[in-house]
């Protein structure tokens, strides 16, 4: 159900991708009115490029775009090290093993009891492909109210600097760390919810 | 900066605790060391009656605390309302501002005063599918909040909401782990009752006294505190005494052939 979406299998994910950008658009641009360029009725910026990753959840029916977020490459520009460094107060983490999420987001139709399973079954799917590719933690510049839902999410959590007033919000960076324990502990808090990840469609050898 | 590194400990050593008690100390230092003289730590129910299920920490006065809890403020109480209109931290003198105050609660917010509280923070906790919670940090007497320490309070108040919180659940789902325990005749005839079969029936079947059969059927009932046996079936399977295939009376497919 939830698709990881990179550089290598875009071309069969293009029609996700656009419903994506155009929910992110919505979502950023025409509700939370962000002062972020956009491009007609796609939201899109100077990170999402090769590099960018993406996990879609998106309804196995229709296509529509549930729900979905960004992970940007923390030794490459990102949300945190290029904009918004002053929200480290001990340097921006950055690694191979470090990822930054970024731009989470959901279809507006949503209930919120769907909304929040949608969202569950994103970190999940979060905490698995982390385990699978040896991703340590997750970065995030955060609002108060999303620092709230993530903590109680169950997932080891640390702050990396104080919160601070950024355009008119109070925000904070905020580190997730993952390792084997975290499973458990999304299912302790209630938070685990089955991702049925997909990461690529191999190309299966053809049998003779 | 110190202030991280203070949260940061605080994060850690919260995250550790075991029991209620524990939490408590930890919140009772770093109120402290950020100014602050009192905290409070609660879930926005009646305490009176939710209290198994929902959060109660704090070392307000205790005069106050009982006339808060008496006269159920939790759903009047001018702080709490306020932090139900935003997410994100605020101080007390902002909440005039911030809701239409009844005359309810104006008389609260004098009777807080009398009670020896003065300035405070609110740091609201809003769990989506959970009750409204809150951290608040009061300071007593006249004395005003240490400004500088808000985005502090702003952080610990969140991480200590969670912290709690996973004490609570933990709880909460070691209570449901004791299960009861069911004889090997009790488990036989919830099997038969769960396939749709009358005590007659289960008597005859397993070569009993009708009698017998209703009494280990009341006595199942009664240890898992239910009134009605389709209650007793899925209780039995949820906790393991039954699977779902002798509920439903099929046999699973032979694991090797022949």
């Amino acid at each position: 159900m939830v698709q990881l979406v990179t550089a290598e299998n875009r071309a069969e994910h293009s029609v996700a991708l656009d419903h994506m950008h155009r929910d992110r658009k919505k979502t950023f641009v025409d509700l939370l009115k962000w002062k972020i360029p956009c491009d007609g009725e796609f939201e899109r910026d100077q990170f999402d490029d090769d590099f960018s990753e993406y996990l879609i959840l998106a309804d196995p029916e229709t296509a529509e775009h549930l729900g979905s977020m960004r992970l940007l490459r923390t030794e490459r520009p990102h949300i945190l090290g290029t904009l918004f460094p002053v929200l480290c107060d001990q340097g921006v983490p950055a690694g191979p093993d470090i990822r930054e999420i970024t731009r989470l987001c959901f279809s507006r139709h949503l209930k919120a009891a769907d909304r929040r399973l949608v969202f569950h079954r994103l970190v999940t799917a979060l905490a698995e492909y982390a385990l699978l590719c040896g991703i340590t933690a997750y970065t995030a510049v955060s609002s108060m109210h999303w620092l709230n839902q993530t903590l109680a999410l169950g997932w080891r959590c640390t702050p990396l600097g104080l919160p601070q007033m950024i355009d008119g919000e109070l925000v904070c960076a905020v580190m997730i760390h993952i390792d084997r324990n975290t499973i458990q502990l999304l299912r302790d808090a209630g938070s685990y919810q089955t991702s049925d990840l997909r990461l690529a469609e191999a190309a299966l050898a053809a049998a003779a | 900066m110190g202030q991280l590194n203070d949260v940061q400990a605080f994060i850690d050593l919260s995250g550790k605790v075991k029991t209620a008690k524990a939490l408590e100390l930890l919140l009772e230092q770093i109120t402290k060391d950020m100014g602050f003289d009192y905290y409070a730590l609660v879930h926005h129910v009646d305490i009176r009656t939710k209290a198994a299920e929902s959060l109660w920490l704090e070392n307000y006065p205790r005069s106050w605390a009982e006339v808060f809890i008496a006269t159920g403020l939790y759903a009047s109480d001018p702080m709490l309302v306020a932090s139900h209109v935003t997410n994100v931290g605020f101080a007390w003198s902002e909440v005039p501002s911030m809701i239409q105050l009844t005359k309810e609660q104006k008389n609260i917010l004098e009777r807080v005063r009398r009670e020896g509280l003065g300035d405070g923070f609110t740091v609201p906790a809003h769990v989506p599918g959970e009750a409204n919670g809150s951290c608040n940090f009061a300071m007593a007497g006249s004395a005003l909040i240490p400004r500088h320490n808000i985005p502090m309070a702003q952080l610990v108040g969140s991480y200590a909401f969670q912290a709690a919180r996973k004490l609570l659940l933990r709880r909460i789902s070691e209570g449901e782990r004791v299960r009861p325990k069911l004889t090997t005749r009790q488990i036989e005839c919830v099997a038969l009752i769960a396939r749709g079969k009358s005590d007659k029936e289960i008597a005859q079947i397993l070569g009993l006294r009708p009698a017998t059969v209703n009494e280990y059927v009341e006595d199942a009932c009664r240890r898992y505190g239910v009134s009605r046996r389709i209650q007793l079936a899925f209780h039995a399977v949820h906790d393991g005494h039954l699977t779902l295939a002798d509920a439903i009376g099929i046999k699973p497919p032979p694991l090797l052939p022949g």
